[in-house]
């Protein structure tokens, strides 16, 4: 059998894995990747970026070309401001054939998260939501959740015969994301 | 042979004429209280010793204006988009005054600022000569270029005239017509509304301008961000260890996260290990530069974080000093020196000084450094600097004190070498995760000497350490934070971000900033030392009312537009574009916008009421 027919009708519970401190999995799983949150920025700055792709009169959609945005904010002076991570990192939110929901942290920066310079997303997302991934056996558990590194993922892309959870998930992105990071800010808050 | 030469500013004209003739010139008084007359002979390339008179203007002789049947309340505010305009001459005694003095002269010469608004004033003065004396053509005319007032730099402009730049006056021309129609349609729209809705008072103006409302639009930005600030938890490990009795405290590479399950993986593995690993001890040379040449955005920005001095202050003190022959020309985007320009003399005349001589004299004699270069140059002006000295005792103005000796050591440091220190950095891998620990020892102060507004200084010492030592984690825990609001718009900040978004030029950065504080859109809020720039509810009323219109992918209160009409201006002065194709295309996108304003104007109005109301 592939790798892809095996991933396909594996299922991963992120429950049965609560109690134990750590395990790995032990046959490559294939999910989709429903949504991509930055754990590395604050959610009023995504909200930010994301209101960009909102309103055409707070961004370069205006008569200027794409790569003049605002300048919203200057560094001033030597003082140097708190700590922000020195690149972005993900948590995906992974769904599996039977419909098992479970989150995955990137543990290194991911390469299929960060070469997309070829497609576009449009939006602060790396890559579009509703590609496939394959996490291949022996990647870490702890807490139920999969700690991702890069020899353990086959990101397989967006597959044509899935356009509708790819639209349903892509449609009105911008304003979806608003809202949950809105709902997010409030509950923190 | 008779030469009429004009300056810009009757302190220019005085300065210039003791330099050309020597110290022997005769003064004449003209109609205008402020404007002399100077005669005397000069001795020109070519065309041998001339008669000279030199005489000034007192800035723009001319405006333009509409005809009569498109003044306020006579049509709707609308057709000023097409409408006559005339040009009207707004100081008759000065533009007669150069016509008079023109009619005996063959040729004339334009001591101008060297800068786009100087380039059209000397247009001005043509037709005024011209008006005067029809046998004086804009190709005849002589465009001295200089850009301070030292003595053999002034010499060398009278002997080595370049022309008018036709480019740049069509650009200011076009830039004029732009900011007169689109200012004067929309400022007669706000105010007979306001007005009409009670929200000004009668005798009181809602004023609308193409870089007012971007610079009111940044304030108000900010302003919002700093209300609708909502504090967020974030999560870093930190790394404490002790050795030869002291505390040193590593920090994560990884800065923090807003996920707490995330962090609490990480930190949870690092747990499973009681000691970390020194992996590397790095010592190295670390430098902090010396400041680039300066340019007026950072003589506005500096005075105003270093003096709390307003960028109009920074700069009418700076104008003055330059009038005076202290400092070159002030209004410069350039942050470098020519390569030819000699540093050595200017340090000459500032050995005198109890301050700063000392350093002056110890550049002379040990050697200095060629400043570093910037990478903006406008083509016209140096940075800068000090021309000739002044005992900073002898200046009444405060301000002046201040900027000069400001001004001075800038340059004094730009030319020195920069501070040195000896940086040791220590890594310490404790189970997967990195951190950091440095300690620097600032080993030559240098430039910092002079260059006393910025500290730099050592920081606490590393205890002994080696690679591959194996070292306990005293303590290591997962730590909770909070981000912090932003803080409300200060004027450094906002003159770096018109800057940046090229709303105004250095030169009228802080005019804008004026103009919406005499409107009433802003207000300045002293908290602590800091002074800050706060929207007032009208200017939140009037931003959020046109934000809420719906434009066709334009903004009337962001910087996109008028970027846009800068970069077409500097497609005029480069030859790329005409002043009709330009003046055309903004005039169409403006008159748009004006209709949708038109239309949504009650809107706008309630808008502003309801904000007042809730503010009061």
């Amino acid at each position: 059998m592939s790798e892809l027919s095996i991933a396909s009708s594996a299922s991963f519970v992120a429950a049965n894995y609560k109690s134990l401190t750590s395990a790995h999995t032990t046959t490559p799983i294939l999910f989709h990747i429903i949504h991509i949150a930055n754990i590395s920025k604050s959610r009023l700055n995504q909200k930010d970026d994301w209101l960009e792709y909102n309103d055409p009169n707070n961004v370069s959609a205006d008569r200027l070309n794409k790569s003049n945005k605002i300048v919203r904010e200057i560094k001033m002076g030597d003082d140097s401001t708190p700590v922000a991570s020195v690149y972005d990192v993900y948590k995906l939110l992974l769904r599996d054939s039977h419909n098992n929901y479970c989150y995955g942290y990137e543990v290194e920066p991911l390469g299929f998260l960060r070469n997309s310079s070829s497609q576009s997303t449009g939006t602060p997302l790396p890559i579009r939501l509703g590609g496939r991934l394959i996490v291949k056996s022996g990647c870490l558990i702890q807490q139920g959740v999969l700690l991702l590194r890069n020899r353990q993922c086959n990101y397989l892309g967006i597959d044509e015969s899935e356009t509708e959870l790819v639209s349903q998930l892509n449609n009105g992105i911008v304003n979806k994301y608003i809202d949950v990071l809105d709902m997010e800010l409030k509950e923190g808050s | 042979m008779k030469i009429l030469c004009v300056a810009e500013k009757p302190s220019i004209a005085k300065e210039v004429s003791k330099i050309l003739s020597g110290g022997r010139f005769t003064t004449r008084n003209s109609k205008n209280k402020y404007i002399k007359n100077y005669d005397f002979k000069f001795n020109f390339p070519n065309f041998g010793t001339c008669d000279v008179t030199m005489t000034s203007v007192v800035g723009h002789m001319t405006n333009l204006d509409f005809p009569p049947s498109f003044q306020w309340g006579k049509c709707v505010p609308g057709r000023l988009f097409d409408a006559d305009i005339i040009e009207k001459i707004t100081k008759p005694e000065v533009f007669e005054n150069i016509a008079k003095e023109a009619k005996n002269s063959h040729k004339l010469m334009i001591w101008t600022d060297c800068d786009r608004e100087g380039e059209f004033i000397g247009f001005e003065i043509f037709k005024a000569a011209s008006k005067g004396n029809c046998s004086i053509q804009v190709a005849d005319i002589w465009r001295s270029r200089f850009s301070h007032l030292e003595r053999n730099h002034i010499l060398s402009a009278a002997s080595n005239p370049i022309q008018l730049d036709m480019n740049a006056i069509n650009a200011v021309a076009c830039r004029m017509e732009v900011d007169f129609r689109v200012g004067t349609s929309f400022t007669r729209l706000l105010t007979d509304n306001l007005r009409q809705n009670r929200i000004i008072e009668k005798g009181e103006l809602a004023s609308y301008g193409t870089c007012q409302f971007p610079t009111l639009g940044f304030v108000v930005d900010r302003y919002k961000r700093v209300k609708n600030f909502i504090p967020e938890k974030f999560w870093y490990i930190s790394v404490e260890i002790r050795k030869q009795n002291q505390k040193t405290n590593f920090t994560w590479t990884k800065g923090r996260y807003f996920d707490r399950l995330y962090v609490a993986l990480l930190y949870q593995e690092c747990l499973n290990h009681d000691e970390g690993i020194i992996t590397k001890i790095e010592s190295k040379g670390t430098t902090n530069w010396r400041p680039l040449p300066l340019t007026t955005v950072e003589l506005q920005k500096d005075c105003s974080r270093i003096f709390k001095m307003s960028a109009k202050r920074a700069l009418d003190a700076a104008e003055k000093l330059y009038n005076k022959g202290f400092i070159s020309y002030p209004r410069t985007e350039t942050d470098k020196f020519p390569d030819s320009m000699d540093l050595r003399a200017v340090f000459e005349k500032q050995t005198g000084d109890v301050r700063w001589g000392p350093y002056a004299a110890k550049l002379l004699a040990e050697g200095h450094e060629r400043p570093r270069n910037g990478s903006h140059d406008d083509k016209a002006h140096p940075a800068i600097h000090p021309v000739n000295y002044v005992q900073i005792d002898s200046l009444t103005a405060i301000d002046e004190k201040k900027v000069y000796e400001y001004v001075v050591r800038r340059f004094l440091a730009c030319c020195s070498k920069d501070a040195v220190g000896s940086q040791t950095s220590a890594t310490l891998q404790w189970g997967s995760e990195t951190f950091t620990a440095t300690g620097l020892v600032v080993l030559e102060r240098n430039y910092l000497d002079v260059y006393i507004y910025k500290k730099w200084e050592s920081t606490k010492q590393l205890p002994l350490l080696s690679e591959g030592e194996r070292i306990k984690i005293w303590s290591g825990m997962m730590t909770e934070g909070k981000t912090s609001p932003p803080n409300h718009m200060t004027e450094p900040e906002l003159i770096a971000l018109m800057d940046a978004n090229g709303i105004g030029t250095d030169a009228t950065i802080a005019e804008h900033i004026e103009k919406i504080a005499n409107r009433g859109y802003i207000a300045k809020q002293k908290r602590g030392n800091t002074e800050f720039i706060v929207p007032s509810p009208l200017g939140m009323g009037l931003i959020e009312g046109f934000e809420q219109m719906d434009f066709e992918n334009i903004s009337l209160s962001k910087p996109f537009l008028r970027k846009l009409l800068e970069n077409s201006l500097q497609q005029i002065v480069d030859g790329q574009r005409s002043k009709d194709d330009v003046l055309s295309e903004v005039k169409q996108i403006y008159r748009q916008a004006y209709g949708i304003s038109s239309q949504n104007i009650t809107s706008l109005a309630q808008i502003c009421r309801t904000i007042m109301a809730e503010n009061q």
